[in-house]
């Protein structure tokens, strides 16, 4: 019995000196924010931090017991193998920047937290749906949204007018753009090689996804020769076909010899207002539109998210998710993204008012077609980009093969998927 | 015999021992081999690549995990051997197990189900220490399922990261030794876990042998006791027989004697002095009544004594009290009777009867309730005795010495005994009364 107490009198030392110091070191509560350097949307960015400051200034105040302490210096590129190394350590930052890329492979191997009983305090309806649904993993909220950009299709105005075109309405359709290709490109200086092309960057990709394609399911099959895929791959020819073996690059396009290219809207952020725009397109005027609808599928842009997430080894989740809704949820640290970062707020409210009309138009001198009300409409109607773990890795495999089908002009599409999807499922 | 149950139980004390050193050498090993991959990994950048092979953040980080461990497999240790010096109560037994089961299930959960060699340690462990209570099955029963547990990943909740998917990381030459360490240490635990189990079988038989031959010698040592016993009662019977004889013969005997001598002198001097004759009468009519009370006294120191002190009533309420207090038996006494004693045999035989019914009712019916009623019959030409009870009766009466007892004072009687046994025990004495016997 003596036995017995004594080791009941142990146990209780031991829980209650770690009760101790665990109350001691709450006293003001440390959460970690980890960020990486630069934009997620590759494009130059001043001074990435100014809008996590801001937010961090915030949320300080707000919670004076509270520290949040931003952990800096990494780069895009290294940023997941800093985290997961963080991970194998248990030294993961409470709350974390999630970049679409990566979000099922955090969310797979249980990197982050569970949000679902903390969502019944935030009215999701605020968020567009496609920002909100990027931080989805099978049907629960993992991630929440912090900044969107959509894809849009950018048109060399100057070169439509001179060919005299019109300009092309948001619901065009894969045919208009045939078309249009079609009647630009030509040899403009007779030296018997085609200088004028219609499109420059658009790929299978854009394309399926503008097909309603679904590459691979939840469950992992592959999909590649679905009808809406051939298609795909069928205009993808059509289109490559039209410029006789002539590899068009972005020096083309920036020289003004191209008609269309693809771009997301942080490039049009970045690149449109002055000084960007004189380095890079000075000789002729530009504008965006939303992608052309396949056969299949409507005018939707491929919309991809930056999210933050919280830990799940976090211990001051509740602390965290405060942040966290600092973040995303507020509509100051969302307003700042206008004037800080490249990307659209995901809150509808903050895309979409007047303030933030304002300030996208005062960023984009001379006349410009795109109507800012259009990217509430684009936001709207966006689908989240397709993202499965391993993305990276599957999608190059397949963009390979598909290049060189789309190159030898091969004559049974269907055929060739098929091969395709088994050598890659059989990897 | 007892040198050899000495060396078995030092041989599985020692092989417990080994066993608890290879555990702690492969946890140890274990521990190791994360810290060092996961440094590696970490070293070459490799971070992504390795979860995305395991599936799974590992949820400690190696230093937690060498600490978790390290701390839950000495309480472990610690418990156990508590627990093996066998001081401890049933209840602390158990306790000090379920605390030793905590921990085994909480090293194979930090170790996040790469090894679960340490759940054999338990399983010899409770295979010894609890192998003849029912406590085994319940703690053997949780030990194979958290064996079964940590050997597939059927447990969605906890995500497995087997050590080879460590082991991945090494060059061929590193992967080869370390997969042989691993395997030698698993391979030497259970053999060893085996051996361990067929010596504590071998124990057990050999003890369960030893028990049975202390179990015949006791059963044959109760017999001699029986058999000695009943020679003692007879014994007793003829102490008894023989101290009556002797006061008949004191008393009686002596009273008989002086009278008949007495009268004989009296027929020899009647013709001769009548006076004198009258006297010798007078004194030999009162060495008679002197005789007569000699007898009744040698009689009453016969009777029960309770008998001798209280009315038959209040005699059998105490005796009823006596046996409910001495015995767990609830006993129910209805005396529907105005007469509260009869003549002394009477009373007897009335005492005996109901004292012998509840004695069988409580010994050999194992009866809970037991009714004892009195009441008169024909006319009060009859006292009828039922005694009852609820106790597992008997199917085939054999009528042994105390049935017969009873039997044989009632004819004395002129009386009727009646027994049923189909359900309970019944017990029906019939006695006439005689006049006079209701006072």
């Amino acid at each position: 019995m003596k036995q017995i107490t004594k080791i009941g009198l142990a146990f209780a030392i031991v829980i209650s000196a770690l009760i101790f110091v665990n109350y001691q070191s709450h006293k003001t509560i440390t959460i970690t924010f980890g960020m990486f350097a630069g934009s997620n949307w590759d494009v130059p960015n001043g001074n990435c931090y100014q809008i996590y400051e801001n937010a961090i200034a915030r949320f300080e105040k707000k919670y004076p017991n509270v520290k949040v302490e931003l952990i800096s210096g990494i780069t895009k590129d290294d940023y997941v193998e800093w985290i997961l190394e963080k991970s194998l350590q248990q030294d993961i930052p409470d709350v974390f920047m999630v970049p679409s890329e990566s979000f099922d492979m955090f969310a797979q191997t249980g990197l982050l937290l569970n949000l679902e009983s903390y969502m019944n305090e935030i009215n999701e309806n605020v968020f567009y749906q496609s920002s909100l649904k990027a931080g989805q993993y099978k049907d629960c909220q993992y991630a929440l949204p912090f900044e969107s950009v959509p894809t849009l299709m950018y048109v060399n105005k100057t070169l439509l007018e001179q060919e005299n075109i019109d300009f092309p309405v948001n619901t065009w359709t894969w045919s208009d753009f045939y078309t249009i290709c079609e009647q630009v490109t030509k040899d403009t200086d007779g030296d018997g090689y085609l200088d004028q092309f219609g499109v420059y960057g658009y790929d299978w990709l854009l394309a399926a996804h503008s097909n309603n394609c679904e590459i691979m399911d939840e469950n992992g099959n592959l999909h590649l020769n679905s009808t809406e895929m051939v298609e795909s791959i069928d205009f993808m020819k059509k289109l490559v076909a039209l410029n006789q073996n002539i590899e068009v690059n972005s020096q083309d396009f920036d020289e003004g010899k191209v008609a269309f290219c693809p771009m997301k809207f942080s490039e049009y952020r970045a690149y449109k207002p002055y000084p960007w725009r004189v380095k890079k397109y000075s000789n002729f005027e530009w504008d965006a539109l939303m992608l052309p609808a396949g056969t299949h599928g409507d005018n939707t842009s491929q919309i991809n998210t930056l999210s933050m997430g919280i830990s799940r080894f976090s211990s001051n989740k509740e602390i965290a998710w405060e942040f966290l809704k600092e973040l995303t949820y507020s509509e100051e640290c969302q307003n700042e993204i206008i004037t800080l970062s490249q990307g659209v707020p995901v809150l509808q409210n903050v895309a979409s008012s007047k303030e933030t009309m304002d300030l996208l138009s005062d960023d984009s001198p001379g006349d410009s077609n795109f109507q800012f009300i259009m990217l509430d409409e684009v936001m709207k109607q966006g689908t989240p980009m397709d993202l499965f773990t391993q993305y990276d890795e599957i999608i190059s495999q397949i963009d390979a093969e598909i290049y060189r089908i789309v190159i030898n002009h091969s004559d049974n599409t269907l055929m060739e998927l098929t091969d395709i999807q088994q050598k890659i499922q059989t990897k | 015999m007892n040198t050899k149950k000495m060396n078995y139980k030092h041989f599985i004390f020692v092989l417990f021992l080994v066993l608890v050193c290879i555990n702690f050498i492969h946890i140890e090993f274990i521990g190791m081999v994360i810290y060092a991959t996961t440094n590696k990994i970490i070293a070459t950048q490799q971070a992504s690549e390795f979860i995305q092979t395991i599936g799974a953040i590992p949820y400690f980080s190696y230093t937690q995990t060498i600490v978790l461990v390290n701390i839950f497999f000495f309480l472990f240790v610690a418990l156990m051997f508590i627990e093996k010096r066998n001081t401890t109560t049933p209840i602390q037994s158990r306790i000090l197990t379920s605390l030793s089961f905590v921990c085994c299930a909480l090293i194979v959960y930090f170790l996040q189900l790469s090894s679960n060699s340490i759940v054999l340690l338990f399983i010899v462990f409770i295979l010894y220490q609890h192998r003849d209570n029912k406590d085994l099955y319940i703690f053997l029963g949780l030990a194979i399922l958290l064996y079964m547990i940590s050997n597939s990943n059927i447990l969605p909740i906890i995500h497995p990261i087997p050590l080879s998917e460590y082991i991945l990381w090494y060059s061929s030459k590193g992967k080869l030794v370390l997969n042989f360490i691993d395997s030698a240490l698993n391979t030497l635990n259970m053999i060893l876990f085996i051996l361990e189990i067929f010596s504590i079988m071998v124990f057990e038989l050999d003890e369960n042998k030893r028990i049975k031959a202390l179990n015949e010698e006791l059963q044959n040592l109760n017999k001699q006791l029986e058999e000695y016993a009943i020679l003692q009662e007879k014994m007793g019977e003829t102490k008894e027989r023989n101290r009556l004889a002797r006061e008949i013969h004191d008393t009686l005997g002596h009273t008989l004697t002086g009278l008949s001598v007495g009268i004989d002198a009296a027929i020899v001097i009647m013709d001769i002095d009548k006076e004198a004759t009258k006297k010798q009468l007078s004194i030999l009519s009162q060495t008679a009544r002197q005789g007569l009370t000699d007898v009744r006294r040698s009689v009453e120191k016969l009777r029960p004594d309770a008998l001798e002190r209280f009315t038959l009533k209040e005699a059998l309420e105490r005796l009823i009290l006596d046996f409910e207090t001495v015995s767990n038996v609830n006993i129910k006494f209805v005396y529907h009777i105005d007469t509260v004693s009869f003549q002394q045999d009477m009373d007897e035989v009335i005492y005996r009867i109901v004292q012998e019914g509840l004695t069988n009712a409580i010994r050999h019916g194992k009866a809970k309730n037991i009714f004892v009623s009195f009441a008169y019959e024909d006319n009060k030409s009859k006292l009828v005795i039922i005694i009852e009870d609820d106790g597992i009766g008997c199917q085939h009466i054999e009528e042994g010495f105390g049935l017969h007892h009873m039997k044989e004072r009632i004819e004395i009687l002129q009386g009727r005994l009646q027994v049923y046994g189909y359900d309970g025990f019944i017990i029906i004495a019939e006695i006439p009364l005689r006049t006079g016997d209701i006072t």
